[in-house]
């Protein structure tokens, strides 16, 4: 890794939830099972 | 009389193949049922006494526990309409061929010559369609949702016309009728230009006109014409010589493009040269990397390339397209399609066992509503049957898929995008020799192992010229058959360890003549005595015995000290083995049948005598302008549309039918997670048991990026594989890649006006190929290029995205020390790594002190 860029974004959480800040707040802040249905949704044949 | 056993799931027990079609039917026609019931039907045209069919159908086809059976009667009840769906004559039959081969081991009683047992399947239709009025609508869910008309028939009727047909054959048997003499014609090219290229397209040739006059001025060589009025042959080329020459030329075969001289001006206006895109971009590439690194050991001139493994074992790659068969069958063109590639790595050095398959699709969406023009099919069908073909080729062949992708983009409407990629293992040495080594003697004997020969393929997938007439063989299409070709995979890694043949050689894209004609370049020469080559039924033209691409069959040279052994085993293993000629070194390659020769062809005219293409090519990036983030609050719902998003969204319902386990070698599968349900970033297998050593697949692709410039969706693909690679514990330095490019046509003509740009975006993807590799250290050790993925009928033209698969393999020194994808607990920390485009969107982390 030497020489590597690297930018610390966030952490590991224990609760079930994304949240991302940035431009001053939070832009996403949603439960996973809720993004992962917006995932798995659209070819669940 | 032929017999005929019925088999459907037991009453009172549900169907899930009839529910499945009941789905179906709902969701892509909106005709809802009541119910659908599949019934199994296998005519057994093979003269069973009563009680040989009694034993057959109760200890061969049912399963007592869910299912049950009739002997010459009908199994289906309560229903409205039956469409039984059957294939049509000529066409590959797995299910049928298995089960004769079931029924001669059952009954312990081989089938005689002409003995056959025939699939067909009904489907028992319930509710909604009642009446007369209503058989239309059964015609248009056979046509449009069970059968497919260039390989299928089928038969509708209705509760009241089977009354009388208790047990009756609804359809005929499919035996071929066709009978024709097995001729060789003469065919004259003292002809003008235009009836030259007339000749070429009729024919269905694929040559152009420049390369027509070549083989013209070639016959017109008073040397030539000599030495075949010495042999008997006549001064005009025979059919079966034009045909070798056009397959040896074609464009699948010798890359002409990819080797043209290409007259290339940049956006600036600078003019320079390119001599060969394979010299100047590809094998550079491989050259300049091969300094750096000592693992390559078979590059670029075998079916597939070889890299070494560890000190014991070597491991070959290929990947492989298989698009306009998929897009007029798409399960026999998919299915034949990973069978085939598994065939180049058996093919590759004295043959490698296949341990791994990726499969990579390029579809329309499956939700497309606009019309579907004249001969495609809906992008939904499409997708159903290359998953259901690439699904069953691999999980019945015993290979299991460690990695793929699905890609959506509109233009692939008009040609779908199907890559089959195959792995394989392969002693370092075999028979006290280099593994990778082989060469067929002159004295060697031809050998053609696997499948019989048929009609099949000839001329490519390309649409027959001929009509299809109730007798005649489906030509345009092959179904691959993984079982026979199992059974021969195994003998001939038998055979290669006893040291029985010198080179083997796949029998793909033009079949013997292929094969055969590259075989024949280590001994200088070959003759084959066409007569003798097993026929699937009568009346192929020597011609067509030469060019058919009949799957399922390699060809090998043996020594003729090692014949009997080879032969014997053969018996043993219950694999077809056929001698059907010599190599020679006499510089020709020469065919007979019942001794009469019909074609001699000098093997140097043969392989360098296609003049080079000169093609120009003109480069004009496109106006685009950079996207523009809107300034919102909250974009949660912009991350749910993302991934939502067809090519983001979860592809496990298809991904999940594929076999990830069989061979027990794997160390990361394709879902990884705690509920086992997220993608994993490349697969990693550990093949050698006693060794911790891995190989990881990792695949990239990007055609949307090609709108904006080629260049880039070359270096995104690459660095896509890369990442994967490197995500799970592979290094820089032990990456070796595969390219395969699907182009449209990029050859200026009428109905290419685009063509010198289009070529240009060739030669700029090219170039970042070149680039991108040698920098990573990455040397491509195989290829394939095909180029012309336009559909055009009437006025409508559809391209399709330039793209490029690009597939990485990365060997792992420990597979103990590879990581899955997941994160792993809380409190465990993020970083972004290389963080370049990072610092645009969020001007105040921290910004990279290196370019992005």
């Amino acid at each position: 890794m030497k020489g590597s860029t690297l930018t610390r974004l966030g952490a590991v959480t224990p609760d079930p939830q994304l949240k991302i800040t940035g431009r001053g707040g939070l832009v996403v802040n949603a439960p996973l099972a809720d993004l992962k249905e917006a995932w798995q949704r659209p070819l669940r044949w | 009389m032929p017999a005929k056993i019925e088999v459907g799931m037991k009453r009172g027990l549900p169907d899930p193949a009839g529910q499945s079609v009941r789905g179906r039917l709902a969701e892509d026609l909106g005709i809802r049922l009541d119910d659908v019931r599949v019934i199994d039907v296998y005519t057994i045209d093979a003269g069973l006494t009563p009680e040989q069919l009694e034993r057959v159908r109760a200890e061969l086809f049912t399963d007592p526990i869910i299912q049950e059976s009739v002997v010459n009667k009908s199994l289906a009840r309560d229903y409205d309409f039956i469409i039984e769906v059957g294939f049509l004559p000529g066409v590959t039959d797995n299910v049928g061929k298995s089960s004769a081969e079931g029924i001669a081991d059952t009954l312990d009683r081989p089938m005689k010559p002409g003995e056959a047992v025939y699939k067909s399947t009904q489907y028992a239709l319930r509710g909604a369609l009642k009446g007369a009025a209503d058989r239309p609508a059964c015609e248009r869910i056979a046509r449009d949702a069970l059968a497919n008309e260039l390989i299928q028939r089928w038969i509708v009727k209705s509760a009241s016309e089977m009354a009388g047909l208790d047990g009756a054959l609804l359809l005929g048997l499919p035996i071929v009728t066709e009978r024709s003499d097995p001729e060789v014609h003469a065919i004259n090219l003292d002809i003008p230009d235009a009836q030259l290229a007339a000749l070429s397209r009729d024919r269905m040739l694929a040559l152009e006109l420049h390369e027509m006059k070549a083989i013209q001025a070639y016959y017109k060589d008073p040397d030539v014409r000599a030495r075949r009025s010495s042999a008997g042959l006549p001064e005009q080329p025979t059919d079966i010589e034009l045909e070798i020459l056009a397959q040896t030329w074609s464009e699948h075969c010798k890359h002409k493009i990819f080797n043209a001289e290409i007259k290339y001006t940049d956006e600036t206006g600078k003019k320079r040269t390119v001599n060969s895109l394979f010299k100047t971009y590809v094998k550079a590439t491989t050259d300049k990397v091969a300094k750096q690194v000592d693992w390559l050991v078979s590059v670029f001139h075998d079916n597939a390339g070889i890299i070494k493994f560890d000190d014991h074992w070597n491991f070959a790659l290929k990947a492989e397209t298989h698009n306009s068969p998929s897009a007029l069958d798409p399960y026999g063109g998919a299915i034949t399609g990973i069978v085939g590639v598994n065939r180049d790595v058996l093919g590759a050095g004295m043959g490698c066992r296949c341990i791994l398959n990726t499969d990579v699709f390029c579809f329309a969406s499956p939700f497309y509503s606009g019309k579907i023009p004249p001969r495609l099919f809906h992008p939904r069908r499409v997708l159903r049957g290359v998953h259901q073909g690439v699904k069953d080729g691999g999980n019945q062949s015993g290979i299991p898929d460690v990695n793929g992708a699905i890609v959506f983009h509109e233009r692939f409407l008009g040609k779908p995008l199907v890559f089959c990629g195959t792995g394989g293992l392969i002693p370092a040495k075999v028979a006290g020799k280099p593994s990778e080594e082989k060469g067929a003697c002159p004295g060697d004997l031809i050998v053609m192992t696997g499948g019989r020969i048929g009609k099949d393929g000839i001329h490519g997938a390309t649409f027959s010229s001929e009509e299809l007439h109730e007798g005649s063989p489906a030509t345009a299409v092959q179904i691959g058959d993984p079982i026979t070709q199992k059974k021969m995979a195994d003998f001939l890694l038998e055979a290669r360890d006893l040291g029985l043949f010198t080179c083997i050689w796949d029998d793909g894209a033009g079949g013997l003549s292929s094969s055969v004609g590259e075989m024949a370049r280590v001994s200088g020469g070959a003759e084959v005595h066409l007569e003798k080559a097993p026929l699937k039924y009568a009346g192929l033209a020597p011609w067509e015995i030469f060019l058919s691409e009949a799957q399922e069959r390699m060809t090998l040279s043996i020594p003729p000290d090692k014949i009997d052994e080879f032969l014997n085993l053969a018996r043993r293993r219950a694999v077809e083995a056929t001698v059907l000629g010599t190599f020679t070194d006499s510089g020709r390659l020469e065919c007979f049948y019942d001794g009469r020769k019909i074609a001699s062809l000098d093997m140097e005219f043969l392989h360098d005598g296609v003049p080079k293409m000169h093609l120009k090519a003109v480069y004009t990036p496109p106006a685009l302008e950079e996207a523009s983030l809107p300034d919102k609050k909250d974009l949660t719902p912009d991350l749910k549309a993302v991934l939502g998003s067809l090519n983001v969204c979860s592809k496990e319902t298809f991904v999940r039918m594929y076999d990830h386990e069989v061979l027990g070698q794997s160390v990361l599968k394709q879902f990884q997670g705690a509920q086992n349900d997220g993608p994993g970033d490349a697969g990693v297998i550990r093949p050698v048991p006693e060794s911790r050593r891995g190989i990881a697949i990792a695949c990239g692709i990007c055609p949307k990026y090609s709108d904006i410039d080629t260049y880039h969706m070359m270096a995104c693909a690459i660095d896509e594989a890369v990442r994967n690679i490197i995500a799970v514990g592979g290094r820089l330095g032990a990456i070796a890649g595969l390219d395969n490019f699907c182009w449209p046509d990029p050859i200026q003509s009428e109905k290419t006006p685009d063509g010198e740009h289009k070529l240009a975006q060739l030669v700029r993807c090219a170039e970042a190929l070149h680039e991108y590799c040698v920098a990573y250290g990455i040397p491509l050790i195989s290829g394939k290029d095909s180029m012309k993925n336009d559909y055009k009928i009437g006025d409508t033209k559809i391209s399709i995205p330039p793209t490029v698969l690009f597939t990485a393999a990365g060997i792992i020194d420990d597979v103990e020390k590879t990581v899955s994808m997941d994160v792993k607990r809380p409190g465990d920390i993020v970083y972004a790594a290389g963080a370049g485009s990072l610092s645009r969107f969020t001007p105040n982390t921290r910004r990279s002190s290196r370019p992005p």
